[in-house]
């Protein structure tokens, strides 16, 4: 059985979860079994499966595993539900506060219960507790599923305390606490999992929690179990540390470096650092591009393999989909599929833009992505002032995230990326595949390698953005060269095929099977 | 049915505890159907049943009755036998016959401490974080199963006790957190799914008044004995049943405040120690007519057993029952010893008390080696500490207004030892009334005459014992159950 290990499958999801979930496809498409392992708590976790090809099958995370809750049937939990108190039932008055999405309850004019409910439904999402002197004290989170999940208990200066995950029978399944550490700072002390198996067991560390998840998972799968670190801060240290025997997987998704443009000498991204330092305690890596391959053996000489697996695919059905030519699109709409965030660099599409748009005036430029907070939503708010600036109201759209692209990717003509660096970028292979000319920095690694200059696109040198410009010019000017890049788009995706990419999966299983199942 | 109410059997309780064996006996002796109720959460209750031999089927706990354990099969479970640990995760390491510890690469994950008296029977697990902080404690029953768990906040302040049943579900939680004051207090139960409901209470108060509710719902024939009004007295003026309720006060610690007890209509009469108490009531309202019953009685057994007399005790020991909060009264006695010890130089001195969390026994002992009285004056707060001493004894003293109750008196009674009790006593006119002997000065010289006298006049020892012999004979069981009868009738 092979293992993804990420930190969640969220509604909203980078380019590791839109890689994990194509993977899936493939892996069920070859009917070869396989599982993403995400880490963190949950209680949507199922219900957002809606939102992906994904069934519970397909998906352990490890509180649920513990919690006895990867299959669980879904039930209705309402308001009326919730026990009240028997002693005071007959004296209670609810109300609901539609700006807040609950319904409180008091006794006496004192609140003793607030039951909050999923947007736009009825089902019971959390049930809060207060004592007789109105402090809250304890919080019921309930999995969308329809039981409770979490019972979350609060110190009196409304911090949380402590944390127990249940059972859907109630049991406690892992208890959770939160205490000062050394440096008098309130953090996660300690997990405590109950009755597992009969045993309890503790970790200082989610990490912890989390090897001790995989090994239970090694040691009952009758088959070589492989690993794929696919989010090495949340699941490297876990999977280097695994005691039972398995095959581990590096999965470099983005670059190595720092500055992914000098791979021999720049620092190293953070995200890998613990893992390329520790490179025996691994049995493979994974990169997306043969370029990172080259660059990681030339650095790091490692003594194991290095698979090149593009972290997309393109399906069969996309690559013999009808072919939508340039002048069914919309005249000069570039796109831009990337959450805004710094390292994407995107006032450089939108200057590309605004300089293009002065012998283009049909230009467009719609982004896609959801808003990275960090800094205060420091790199949105860059974004938007440059488009102010630039007087680009009108022609630069921030469109949000969205699940479904197909629309976008069948009208759009030109897919701009201004990236610093990137590990693959779906997205622009996504884009290709339907015949959108790809216009990219010269970024290591993946859009480098998806787009082949004249051929699907051109790249244009890092932080040139006035080059981009100038190309941007020339294919709305030009509308044969406009089609005959989109028909070399079409044509490249071929690489990405199903059966491209899993022949190289299958060399990976191939060396998995006689490494380890050879030395069982 | 007859419920026995106190809040514990807890050591501290002596003087109730004694009473509830008297009123025990004597009910399921004129086949009265009767049970001992307590209110506390006491895991050690059913060892504390052996050591009173009170028989556990004839107690029932707040806490056991929600838990659903009230009847259980005791288990001495060790470290080794508990399911839950992982013997090939964790190393378990002896550190002597008190505790051990769950070690993991030596970091400690837990401490077990061993259940007082036993062997390696598990008494309560704390689990460490990786920075030495208590994550849980798990308690277990004196019967050998897990009971509750207690959780700190992280200041270490108690914040959540959970209570299970014997499938290890939570049937009741209790909440601590701040109150207007920004203390850390109890501030509510929480009775879980008990027949299939939910219930909230502010205080132990109310969560006993509905327990007893629980309790007596089917029983129109149910009384209630309450034999700690000054602790119970709130939850029985709550109940929503009606059964009879009598408050059996040992002491008038606060009369004003028996007659507040006494008045609500849920009370169906008041029981004192004593006929003094009785008059003091009187005279504080005319509306309080209390019964007097003193849980004084000796069963046939008692009566005819073996005993050692008083001119075979070899030692000049003296006991006396004080009340430490009493400052004057313990001065008192000090100085009476020196004045006892130019006459008799080697009596000795026993002195005895009920456990008080308001006494500093540190200081008492100060005082007692600042009268270089090391080796001669004694103190004893325990049952066996007080059975011990009185085994030896010639002659009880009681000095202090609430140091002891007709019951105390039982043990003159059952070893024929003379009585003395000062003017201060609550007991001093019982022991008048039964011919034991007059009461005596408080001071320190009253106090002396009085020991010194005894101690050295034969005829004197002879007549008191006489004396007692005498009131012995007042002490069946026969007329204790005609006291009772009385009242309940």
């Amino acid at each position: 059985m092979l293992y993804f290990v990420n930190f969640n499958m969220p509604v909203n999801k980078s380019g590791i979860e839109h890689a994990q979930l194509k993977r899936m496809a493939l892996f069920k498409a070859h009917k070869v079994p396989a599982k993403i392992v995400t880490r963190d708590y949950d209680p949507q976790l199922h219900d957002n499966l809606k939102y992906t090809d994904l069934t519970d099958d397909d998906i352990l995370n490890e509180f649920d595993y513990f919690q006895d809750a990867t299959h669980v049937e879904p039930t209705e939990v309402t308001p009326n539900d919730i026990k009240i108190p028997k002693n005071i039932g007959d004296q209670v008055v609810k109300k609901w506060v539609a700006d807040q999405n609950y319904y409180e309850y008091y006794h006496n004019k004192a609140i003793f219960m607030r039951v909050a409910v999923f947007p736009n439904t009825q089902q019971v999402a959390a049930v809060h507790y207060f004592d007789t002197l109105q402090n809250l004290y304890q919080v019921d989170y309930y999995d969308r599923r329809g039981f409770i999940s979490k019972e979350q208990y609060y110190t009196p200066d409304n911090q949380v305390n402590m944390e127990q995950l249940l059972r859907p029978d109630g049991s406690v399944a892992i208890q959770q606490f939160y205490r000062f550490d050394r440096s008098m700072k309130r953090a996660t002390s300690q997990f405590r999992v109950v009755g597992y198996k009969g045993k309890d067991y503790e970790f200082n560390t989610i990490s912890e929690l989390l090897r001790f998840c995989l090994d239970e998972l090694a040691r009952q799968d009758p088959q070589v179990s492989i690993f794929v670190s696919d989010r090495s801060l949340v699941d490297d240290w876990s999977i280097m540390h695994m005691q039972e025997k398995a095959y581990k997987v590096l999965h470099l998704h983005n670059s190595q470096t720092n500055d992914a443009n000098d791979p021999m000498h720049s620092g190293l991204n953070y995200n890998y650092e613990l893992g390329l330092n520790n490179l025996d305690k691994w049995n493979a890596i994974i990169t997306a591009t043969k370029k990172q391959a080259d660059n990681v053996a030339a650095r790091f000489k490692p003594q194991i393999p290095i698979f090149v697996i593009p972290v997309g695919v393109v399906p069969d059905a996309v690559l013999t989909e009808k072919r939508v030519p340039m002048n069914q699109r919309t005249a000069g709409k570039v796109i831009a599929v990337a959450r805004i965030s710094n390292e994407k660099r995107l006032d450089d599409l939108v200057r590309a833009v605004g300089q293009a748009r002065e012998s283009v005036p049909n230009i467009t430029l719609d982004i896609y992505g959801y808003e990275n907070s960090e800094n205060d939503y420091a790199e949105p708010k860059k974004v938007r002032k440059v488009i102010k600036e630039l007087g680009l109201s009108d022609v630069v759209k921030l469109k949000g995230y969205t699940n479904n692209l197909l629309p976008v990717y069948q009208s759009a003509q030109v897919f701009g990326l201004t990236s610093r660096m990137e590990g693959f970028n779906l997205s622009l292979l996504e884009a290709i595949s339907h015949g959108v000319v790809g216009e990219t920095y010269d970024v290591n690694y993946g859009p480098n390698s998806i787009v082949k200059d004249g051929i699907n696109g051109h790249i244009v040198a890092l932080g040139n953005w006035h080059q981009m410009a100038n190309n941007f010019v020339k294919l709305f000017k030009n509308p044969d060269l406009l089609q005959k890049l989109s028909d070399g788009a079409y044509q490249s995706a071929e690489e990405y095929s199903s059966d491209n990419i899993w022949a190289t999966w299958i060399n990976l299983i191939s060396d998995a099977n006689q490494k380890i199942a050879n030395n069982r | 049915m007859i419920y026995l109410l106190a809040d514990s059997l807890g050591e501290d309780n002596i003087e109730v505890n004694n009473n509830l064996k008297q009123q025990l006996r004597v009910f399921k002796t004129y086949d009265k159907p009767v049970k001992i109720v307590t209110r506390d959460y006491d895991r050690f209750q059913s060892q504390r049943c052996e050591q009173l031999g009170i028989d556990e089927a004839d107690v029932i706990n707040l806490f056991d009755y929600f838990q659903g354990t009230v009847k259980v099969a005791h288990k001495k479970p060790t470290i080794h036998d508990l399911p839950q640990i992982s013997k090939r995760a964790y190393e378990i390491q002896p550190h002597g016959p008190n505790y051990q510890e769950l070690r993991d690469g030596g970091r400690l994950i837990a401490h077990v401490q061993i259940m007082p008296t036993t062997v390696g029977q598990v008494n309560y697990i704390q689990y460490f974080d990786e920075f030495g902080n208590i994550s849980l404690t798990q308690n277990y029953d004196w019967r050998g199963f897990k009971s509750s768990e207690d959780y700190l906040h992280p200041d270490g302040n108690l914040a959540y006790t959970f209570w299970f049943n014997q499938a290890g579900q939570r049937v009741l939680q209790l909440i601590h957190m701040y109150n207007a004051d920004k203390q850390v207090v109890p501030t509510s139960y929480h009775l879980e799914n008990y027949q299939a409901n939910h219930y909230l209470f502010g205080s132990l108060d109310d969560l006993f008044s509905f327990f007893l509710d629980e309790l007596i719902k089917n029983d129109d024939q149910a009384t209630l004995i309450v034999n700690n009004p000054e602790n119970l007295a709130t939850s029985v003026r709550h109940l929503t049943g009606h059964p009879r309720v009598f408050l059996r006060y040992q002491h008038l610690f606060d009369p004003q405040q028996v007659i507040t007890d006494s008045t609500n209509a849920q009370i169906t009469d008041t029981i004192v120690a004593t006929s003094s108490q009785a008059t003091v009531l009187r005279e504080h309202s005319d509306q309080v007519l209390p019964t007097v019953i003193a849980d004084m009685s000796l069963s046939d057994t008692e009566l005819h057993a073996e005993y050692t007399p008083i001119v075979k005790r070899q030692h000049n020991d003296i006991v006396a029952f004080t009340d430490f909060t009493d400052e004057l009264s313990f001065a008192n006695i000090l100085k009476a010893w020196h004045l006892v010890r130019k006459t008799i130089p080697d009596a000795k001195l026993t002195l005895c008390s009920k456990p008080d969390s308001r006494v500093d026994l540190v200081a008492v002992f100060k005082k007692i080696n600042a009268e270089q009285f090391q080796k001669i004056v004694n103190v004893v707060i325990d049952q066996n500490g007080i059975d011990k001493a009185v085994s030896t004894s010639k002659l009880i003293l009681y000095l202090s207004k609430f140091a002891a109750t007709p019951t105390t008196l039982l043990y003159n009674f059952k070893d024929r030892i003379p009585a003395r009790a000062t003017l201060s006593s609550e007991l001093a006119p019982v022991i008048s009334d039964l011919g034991l002997g007059k009461p005596i000065s408080s001071n320190a010289e009253g106090i002396a005459e009085a020991v010194i006298d005894l101690l050295q006049n034969e005829p004197a020892q002879q007549a008191a014992v006489q004396a007692i012999e005498t009131a012995r004979t007042q002490l069946t069981i026969d007329r204790y159950w005609q006291a009772w009868q009385k009242v309940l009738d």
